[in-house]
């Protein structure tokens, strides 16, 4: 959770400053410009657009119709499930990402930088830096993490786009997140990460690497 | 009619003129039929049909051309002649004159001579005085023609009259022509003639105030008319010879004949009367024939007439019976397309009375459901008042458990009814988007899970995490929510709820299995059959039909099955499919992830 607002202004000031992947409206905030205007502002540009869900009390058709013009992804009402909810958070992700589905099935999906995965039935934000490498894993990719891994169903190529200049490819199977770099074993071909583990780098790319990381054993 | 001796001759020439009749045998058929034809239209002369002759002769056209010149001469001599005997002398005139221009070789014939003297007889009583003189001195000038003494006797007596007319006035002449005359008649012994010849020749020299000579011959023309009783010339004689004696004042004498001829007069007067009235009844017959023949024309074209008339009213008719048919056409037509429209509006009506009617229902059953709930409500809000005041916080405990119960029964009825308000609103269109199956059902049984604890239910959830559905996301909830309360509601204490979900076929299947009351027989064979709009059994009835409405919607279907100890409810779906057509849950699950990482394989070490 990135913040809470208790009435429009605040919330209206809140979302031009912080960077929120997802927003959840109440409808009636207390004052004049209620949810639905705020949904509207961030659909005219006024404020950074970001997927939105109402969770509201409010279940008049009335109401019901102002809010479905403004296409929220979905529209709960209180008293409200929790899955239901959070059901709701995940399929606005994946629709955003235009990747509907992956989170269900065990993926990760790559959002505003970030990568979303479920475990144990919670959504995690994971942060590139925290990746170590990425692995080609026949028609996916594992993310791997210090302590999990995440399969990620995008190219290599695709990845190298999207994630930070830290990575770079060091084998045609691996890309290497540079901050992780322990040492380089130069005649084993391998390279030992901050955590201990090991992973593979070719002739191809070894060169390239000492340059930049002169770190041997 | 050729009664004259010249003209009796002119029969004869025609005669022998025909090979027919001088049995000569012709070379040929063609000369036979000519020469057969020559003698038929000769027949007709000599049998005196001379109008046959003429019609016939107009007939025969263009045969008569291969007959001789001779026969083609004189049988178009018949036809002049027989017209000037008709007296048509306009006719005559024109088919003499033809006639004598044409066989201009054949002159020296008599029968050409008496065509001339025909001719000229003709000018005479046209009164074109100076050819028929100029024509009767051709013939008698012409040797070869002097045809008999009556003729000559003609000739010269019509010469001599034609002297004494006005125009042509010649005393000399007409005197000549007279005595030529009179003395042909005094050959020829014909008392008439010289009577009229002594006239005439008396009239001639009367012209020319010869008074005495006049009277000396007109007197012996009288010696001659008198006894013979020549009544036409006695008149005139009579007159002549009182209006001379008149002049010469023998008065006497003058009276007496002036007297004969009165006498005369009135004698012919009255023979002309006999006359006038023959003529008068021949006029009238004539009148009479005229009119029948107008008549007749009147009558036929009254039949004329009549059978346009009658023409134009089988048209009329025909007409009549086309617009009549078109008009049959026409009202057929629309009566054809007014009871199709008709159909359609009783069918809508049906439709509209059946909604009505189960609109009167669900509104009945609403009232009804709703009513005992909030009546016990009441009751047990009562009562819960009462154990608060006892501070008996444990009976208020109690209470409010059932209430919350009954609450939400009577909650999930409003639902319903809200839904299915929804649902049969024009235009509630359905959304369809890739639903996973199984995070959704895990969101409904959240809901029912502190239900399902207070009967001691066990929910096993099995269902594939694969599997993804095309459907309606809001109306699918619907179903499931209905359906998960009934599988509470209907279950036995300790009792189970089954969930699976699974691919059957090309359909998705989520099969709810739960123990307890079995669904009966009959709501599983109306749901099952899709002829369920009865709300039978309250309004769990409702609940079902809505699922059945709304599976619809989502182009899939509810069943219902009573199993031993409870029910099986199955709904079918369609999975989702990705852009090439693939369904999504087929791909390839991933494998199951460990938490350790492995070594890669190729560091050698």
């Amino acid at each position: 959770m990135a913040g809470t607002a208790s009435n429009s202004n605040e919330a209206y000031a809140a979302l031009a400053e912080i960077d929120a992947d997802l927003v959840i409206l109440d409808i009636h905030l207390g004052d004049t410009l209620d949810g639905i205007a705020l949904a509207r502002a961030m659909n005219d540009g006024d404020l950074p657009g970001r997927p939105f869900i109402f969770l509201t009390s409010a279940t008049d058709k009335a109401t019901f119709q102002a809010a479905k013009i403004t296409h929220p992804h979905s529209y709960l009402t209180k008293p409200f499930n929790p899955l239901e909810l959070s059901y709701s958070i995940e399929l606005a992700i994946e629709k955003t990402s235009d990747d509907v589905g992956q989170l269900a099935l065990g993926g990760s999906v790559e959002y505003n930088g970030f990568f979303f995965v479920k475990q144990n039935g919670m959504l995690n934000k994971i942060s590139p830096s925290e990746i170590a490498y990425v692995k080609v894993e026949g028609k996916y990719c594992e993310l791997h993490s210090q302590d999990s891994r995440y399969i990620c169903r995008k190219s290599l190529t695709a990845l190298m786009n999207m994630l930070p200049n830290d990575f770079r490819q060091v084998h045609r199977n691996y890309l290497l997140n540079a901050n992780h770099l322990l040492k380089i074993d130069v005649p084993d071909r391998a390279i030992y990460l901050s955590d201990k583990r090991i992973i593979p780098v070719s002739l191809k790319y070894l060169d390239d690497l000492q340059k930049d990381y002169p770190v041997l054993s | 009619m050729f009664g004259q001796a010249n003209e009796v001759n002119f029969v004869d020439s025609v005669k022998n003129c025909c090979n027919v009749c001088r049995s000569v045998i012709p070379e040929n058929n063609k000369g036979l039929k000519v020469e057969e034809q020559y003698h038929k239209l000769h027949m007709f002369i000599d049998n005196g049909d001379l109008d046959r002759f003429l019609v016939e002769k107009q007939r025969a056209g263009s045969l008569l051309l291969f007959s001789s010149e001779l026969q083609r001469y004189y049988l178009d001599h018949s036809e002049a002649h027989i017209l000037f005997l008709k007296e048509l002398y306009i006719e005559a005139k024109e088919k003499h004159e033809r006639l004598i221009e044409k066989y201009k070789n054949l002159s020296h014939i008599v029968s050409y001579g008496i065509a001339v003297h025909d001719l000229a007889s003709i000018y005479y009583e046209l009164e074109e005085y100076e050819k028929a003189v100029e024509h009767y001195k051709l013939v008698w000038v012409n040797q070869n023609w002097i045809p008999d003494i009556n003729s000559q006797a003609e000739i010269t007596n019509n010469i001599g009259l034609v002297y004494l007319t006005d125009a042509y006035y010649n005393a000399d002449s007409a005197l000549f022509y007279q005595n030529k005359s009179l003395s042909i008649n005094r050959q020829l012994n014909d008392s008439l003639g010289i009577a009229t010849g002594l006239l005439n020749i008396g009239n001639a020299y009367s012209n020319e105030y010869e008074d005495a000579k006049a009277i000396a011959i007109w007197e012996e023309a009288l010696g001659i008319a008198e006894p013979k009783g020549y009544k036409d010339i006695l008149d005139e004689l009579y007159y002549n010879l009182a209006f001379l004696h008149e002049e010469q004042g023998n008065l006497q004498a003058a009276l007496a004949y002036r007297k004969l001829f009165e006498e005369v007069l009135e004698e012919n007067w009255n023979r002309d009367r006999v006359w006038e009235l023959a003529e008068k009844e021949k006029a009238y017959e004539v009148e009479l024939r005229e009119s029948r023949i107008n008549g007749l024309e009147k009558e036929k074209k009254l039949q004329q007439a009549e059978t346009e008339r009658k023409q134009w009213q089988r048209n009329a008719f025909i007409l009549l019976c086309l617009a009549l048919g078109g008009l049959g056409l026409v009202i057929w037509r629309a009566y054809r397309s007014k009871k199709a429209v008709n159909k359609v509006i009783s069918a809508k009506n049906d439709e509209l009375s059946e909604l009505n009617a189960t609109k009167d229902q669900l509104f009945s059953i609403i009232t009804h459901d709703l009513r005992s709930p909030v009546l016990s409500l009441k009751r047990s809000n009562q009562k819960l008042l009462m154990s608060l005041v006892e501070r008996n916080h444990a009976q208020a405990i109690d209470i409010a458990q059932d209430n919350r119960s009954s609450l939400d029964n009577t909650f999930q009825l409003i639902e319903n009814v809200l839904n299915w308000g929804v649902s049969q609103q024009k235009g509630y269109d359905v959304q369809f988007e890739k639903v996973h199956v199984r995070s959704l059902v895990q969101q409904m049984l959240y809901d029912y899970r502190s239900l399902a604890e207070e009967k001691a239910i066990t929910i096993e959830e099995n269902c594939n995490p694969t599997i993804f559905i095309r459907a309606d996301l809001y109306s699918v909830k619907v179903v499931l929510r209905n359906v998960l309360d009934n599988a509470i509601k209907y279950n036995c204490k300790n009792g189970y709820i089954r969930l699976s979900c699974n691919r059957q076929h090309s359909e998705v299947r989520l099969k709810i299995e739960n123990s307890g009351v079995s669904v009966p027989k009959e709501v599983q064979a109306k749901l099952n059959a899709g002829t369920n709009h009865v709300f039978k059994g309250g309004s769990g009835g409702i609940g079902l039909w809505l699922c059945d409405d709304m599976m619809k919607k989502n182009g899939g279907r509810i069943k219902l099955f009573s199993m031993d100890d409870g029910t099986r409810t199955c709904l079918y779906f369609n999975p989702f499919k990705d852009e090439k057509g693939q369904d999504i849950y087929s791909r390839r699950q991933p494998r199951r992830l460990r938490n350790s990482a492995r070594r890669p394989a190729n560091t050698g070490r």
